[in-house]
């Protein structure tokens, strides 16, 4: 039977599920919270006191990082290189000034200030980043920070899948970001909804997925109004402003989540004509797109889901 | 020679008895066409009275109104100037997940994935 935990972090709602034959919860459930406390208090941009916080803070120094940290940003180097720069760590200053600067539940939904002032990346600022595998330490230029943003969700669920896998079949939902550890027990596929965009607590379809990740990227539900102009929170680090893009959301499945994660910002940046032509050169890959006007268009190979 | 004395007293007679032939015709005429004149008005007066008065099997036999078109038929365009309406697309629910080929639809989604 499936064993559940929702829970609230990152300032999102979790659930964990554990598949074991017992009645009662399987006390692993219970240490999760933790876990993902302990994470939040190294990659929250909102905690002056963590750790990304107090690296944020330093600048031409080597700063020596913890084992988790120096894991997801060498994730976030290898998503950026993954997506030719379109998934960059490096768009903190971008996200703040389109008005993301607080959580993201405190942020009023109209609101006016000063200009948008863009801030387009220049001379690929995470190349200009120094560190050393050995000493684990990172060293930002003036003017560099760093926010990890969805990958670490991404990160967070597929380490929980990691520790709770062998315990039994098992899922692991951060905020949307899903890392699945294989099939049930009896060898069926897990069944993941692609929550619908237009009407809340319903699914538009539901997935078939075993060993994979899945993500979402959209601008359906972290958006505001800023000076009259509709914002959100994925940046296109070429232009330094929210991705201007047809689509409304973006849905990937993927060997892993962190996979997932960046092929799902990415196409949604590049919009669903060139961002499916990405993703079908990409086998491995599959994505549900959702336009602005309600159409879904899946990839090829989005089909052997459904 | 004199002409006889009695040829214009024949004639008188002739025309006596005329007038008085046709004065019986008319008046027999008077007395037996006029009471057929009479039923023929009340036969004629009924079956105008029948025609005025609408029955209920009138009423019922009566094809219903067709209502005036107040929307041009499906696939006319009337461009008012502007710009032309998008098309909207409506998105249906797949119910329980549509099959595929991993015997879906037997449960219901463990969870679901949304804008992280």
């Amino acid at each position: 039977m499936w064993h559940r935990l929702p829970f609230r972090a990152m300032g999102c709602e979790m659930l964990a599920i554990l598949e074991q034959d017992t009645e009662s919860k399987p006390l692993i459930l219970n240490d999760i919270p933790a876990w993902f406390e302990e994470w939040e208090e190294t990659f929250s941009r909102f905690r002056l006191n963590s750790e990304l916080s107090r690296l944020n803070r330093t600048f031409d120094q080597p700063v020596e990082v913890s084992e988790a940290f120096w894991d997801v940003f060498q994730t976030a180097l290898w998503a950026d290189e993954l997506t030719e720069g379109l998934v960059t760590p490096t768009v903190l200053d971008a996200v703040i000034e389109a008005g993301y600067n607080r959580p993201f539940n405190d942020i009023p939904a109209y609101y006016q200030n000063a200009a948008m002032q863009p801030t387009p990346i220049q001379n690929h600022p995470l190349s200009m980043i120094v560190a050393d595998a050995c000493s684990h330490t990172v060293n930002l230029p003036q003017g560099v920070r760093l926010d990890f943003g969805g990958l670490a969700k991404g990160w967070a669920a597929h380490q929980t899948v990691e520790r709770l896998q062998e315990y039994g079949p098992c899922l692991m939902n951060a905020g949307g970001d899903i890392a699945l550890s294989g099939p049930q027990t009896d060898g069926k596929p897990w069944p993941i909804g692609v929550s619908n965009p237009f009407q809340a607590g319903t699914d538009l379809e539901v997935l078939h997925l075993k060993r994979c990740g899945i993500a979402s990227s959209g601008k359906d539900r972290r958006h505001w109004n800023r000076n009259g102009t509709p914002r959100h929170h994925i940046i296109n680090p070429f232009t330094g402003l929210p991705a201007e893009t047809d689509l409304l959301r973006v849905t990937a499945v993927a060997p892993t989540v962190l996979e997932a994660e960046a092929v799902a910002k990415t196409t949604f940046i590049l919009g669903w004509q060139k961002g499916l032509e990405w993703i079908e050169s990409r086998p491995a890959f599959a994505c549900v797109m959702i336009l602005e006007n309600g159409e879904l268009i899946h990839s090829r190979k989005m089909q052997e889901y459904l | 020679m004199a002409p006889k004395p009695n040829a214009n007293k024949w004639t008188d007679v002739q025309l006596a008895i005329a007038a008085i032939s046709m004065t019986f015709v008319l008046a027999f005429w008077n007395m037996f066409a006029g009471p057929d004149k009479a039923k023929a008005d009340e036969k004629a007066a009924a079956e105008q009275q029948a025609l005025l008065i609408p029955t209920a099997t009138a009423f019922l036999e009566t094809p219903p109104p067709t209502p005036l078109p107040t929307m041009p038929p499906t696939g006319y365009t009337i461009l008012f100037g502007g710009e032309a309406p998008k098309p909207q697309v409506i998105v249906v629910q797949r119910p329980g997940g549509g099959g595929g080929n991993n015997g879906g639809g037997e449960q219901p989604p463990a969870t679901s994935t949304t804008s992280s």
